[in-house]
């Protein structure tokens, strides 16, 4: 029996990646404290910490805190600034993963500024809006407005021809709404989701457990939330979609993609399984070769009918 | 730093709720130096992240974690098998200077309170080269005092400090280093290396006010994501800013701490 050949390169927008893993901003660093545990040779792209023109201190500690199945975190874009990052970029360069760059900004001019710059960078394959940090003392995130969404977009867009991935908060009462919008506005393609807001009291001395109060959930506890929002919107758009929310294996993976993911993104798994990307696309194809698929594009959005 | 599996020696119980586990991996045994630690998957199908502990005891290959009972994790671990396979990241961030040319011909007090023992036995096993090394150990009570005689086996000098008086000097075991600082030791002359719970740990600065030459080396906790420098949920504030204790720690000098 003829093996047909299997490919995993993925194209996200003209994007080529070799494979569809993408590692989630904020849960892999830039990368190279990375290289010494992970194979890149697994790894589609790696989305950077969330960056902001100036340096971030971030919130205060403890800012990490275990549920069940699940992680709250309140990190709060510590981050070196776009400065100090440009400056060490040249040692991202060599990673054989591609690099989108992950970014945040208060005002559309502050974005504007950002992605000036790293427009110039050649080796930056796409940038990713941050328009969903839960973590800062802020009173709505950009994404939790549809007409936001749309008026930063569309002044973003002007400033670069890079593939521009806009990442959303879960937290709307309909995502479909602002992801419509941002897609009008000229977006790529869209990062879902974000985490959701949660707190953990001590029992011990009855407060808060984070320093911020507020957390984002990830992990498994949110992957039935996190995949009706990528089913949602992919039903209705058919955007590209870099998927996250508890894709720890392939059958994670597998559902996302059935829903209509483009890219399978790792955060929460990042943290503790420097094998999960090996793992996840080992059985990946070993899934399509027991079903004769050769390409992701053949399962894409199946659930859809 | 590596991911290994490696499979269980032996488990035991030294004291309540006290365990030791030990394990064989010659790679960690050749790279691990004393105050790193390892971060464990203890639980897949039930606890997301790792554990950090410390590499208490290294011999030949062996391995050897202490642990006290505190949660789910150290629970499950606590019912480890010999033969049962561990998921170990390590060995992980920086740990205690004890090579420096201003360190040696210095006394060496290793300041323990409770499970703070567990890395500064490894330190001790490294310092044995070295003379005067003096071990102090505090609990709340007698039956709390870990490791008294394996120290002695090594030729340290131990002295013990438990609050409730059972056992050696009445009071806490930071009192008793600040008695010996102005009786015994000049802090200038002596190298201190800390363990134990955070309030511990800074009462250590006004003591070592009296004495701001004095070299004081202190390992801290925080509540850990990746446990290897990416996620930055383990800070601990310092002069200079937020500092991860999984990777510019967990071992820090306590004038850098703020
Ligand atoms: C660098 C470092 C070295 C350590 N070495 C040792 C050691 O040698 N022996 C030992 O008994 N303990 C040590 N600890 C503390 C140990 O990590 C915790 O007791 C353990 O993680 C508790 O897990 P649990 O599931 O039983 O408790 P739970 O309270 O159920 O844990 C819930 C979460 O809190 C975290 N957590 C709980 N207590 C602590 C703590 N004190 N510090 C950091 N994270 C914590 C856990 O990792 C987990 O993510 C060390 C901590 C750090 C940071
Ligand atoms: C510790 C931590 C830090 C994160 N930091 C960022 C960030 O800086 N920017 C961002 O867009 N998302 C951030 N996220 C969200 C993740 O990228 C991811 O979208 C989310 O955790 C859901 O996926 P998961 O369940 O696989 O973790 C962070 C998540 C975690 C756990
Ligand atoms: S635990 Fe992730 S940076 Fe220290």
């Amino acid at each position: 029996m003829a093996r047909k050949k299997i490919s995993l390169s993925t194209n996200f927008r003209g994007l080529r990646l070799k494979n569809p893993v993408v590692l989630c901003s904020g849960t892999a660093g830039f990368g190279l404290e990375l290289e010494e545990i992970f194979d890149f040779k697994n790894i589609g792209a790696i989305v950077t910490k969330t960056l902001t023109l100036r340096p971030q201190a971030g919130n205060p500690p403890p800012r990490i805190a275990e549920t069940a199945s699940g992680v709250l975190n309140s990190i709060g874009l510590e981050n070196l600034g776009l400065k100090s990052f440009l400056g060490e970029f040249n040692k991202l360069k060599r990673l054989p993963a591609d690099i989108i760059v992950s970014v945040y900004a208060h005002t559309k001019e502050d974005f504007k500024k950002m992605i000036l710059r790293l427009d110039e960078e050649r080796h930056i394959k796409a940038i990713e809006l941050n328009f969903s940090c839960p973590n800062l003392r802020i009173k709505k995130m950009i994404s939790q407005s549809a007409q936001l969404t749309a008026s930063f977009v569309k002044y973003i867009r002007k400033a670069t021809k890079k593939v521009l991935i806009a990442k959303l908060t879960p937290e709307v009462t309909d995502i479909v709404k602002v992801a419509k919008s941002a897609y009008e506005a000229g977006i790529d393609g869209l990062s879902l989701v974000n985490t959701f807001s949660g707190i953990k009291i001590d029992t011990t001395t009855k407060k808060p457990f984070l320093g911020n109060v507020f957390g984002g959930l990830s992990g498994p506890a949110i992957k039935p939330l996190a995949l009706a929002r990528v089913f949602r919107v992919y039903k209705e758009l058919k955007i590209p979609i870099i998927a996250s929310g508890g894709i720890f294996d392939y059958q994670d993976a597998l559902e996302f993609i059935f829903a209509g993911a483009t890219c399978i993104g790792l955060g929460t798994a990042n943290l503790i399984d420097p094998d999960a990307p090996r793992r996840i696309l080992k059985d990946l194809t070993f899934y399509m070769e027991r079903n004769r698929i050769s390409s992701l594009e053949e399962i894409r959005g199946v659930a859809h009918g | 730093m590596r991911r290994i599996e490696a499979s269980a020696v032996s488990l035991k119980k030294v004291k309540e709720e006290t365990f030791l586990l030990s394990f064989k991996s010659s790679y960690i045994a050749q790279k691990a130096s004393p105050g790193q630690f390892l971060h464990l998957r203890i639980d897949p199908l039930r606890l997301l992240l790792r554990r950090p502990l410390s590499i208490h005891r290294i011999e030949g290959q062996k391995i050897d974690i202490l642990f006290r009972l505190r949660g789910k994790g150290t629970r499950k671990l606590s019912l480890t098998k010999k033969g049962d396979t561990l998921d170990i990241l390590g060995p992980l961030g920086r740990g205690f200077n004890y090579t420096d040319k201003n360190i040696q011909g210095k006394v060496k007090i290793l300041v323990a309170g409770g499970m703070g023992v567990a890395p500064l036995f490894f330190l001790a096993q490294k310092l044995t080269a070295y003379r005067d090394v003096l071990v102090l150990l505090g609990a709340a009570t007698k039956k709390e005092i870990l490791c008294k005689k394996d120290f002695q086996k090594l030729g340290c000098k131990v002295l013990i400090a438990t609050e409730d008086g059972s056992l050696g000097f009445k009071g806490r075991v930071t009192v008793l280093l600040k008695h010996l600082l102005t009786t015994q030791y000049s802090a200038l002359s002596t190298v201190i290396y800390a363990c134990g719970p955070t309030e511990m740990l800074f009462s250590l600065r006004p003591i070592l006010k009296t004495a701001p030459r004095a070299v004081c080396q202190v390992s801290f906790e925080q509540f850990m994501g990746c446990g290897i420098g990416v996620c930055r949920a383990c800070v601990i504030k310092t002069a200079k800013g937020y500092r991860r204790i999984c990777k510019e720690g967990p071992v820090f000098d306590i004038k850098d701490i703020s």
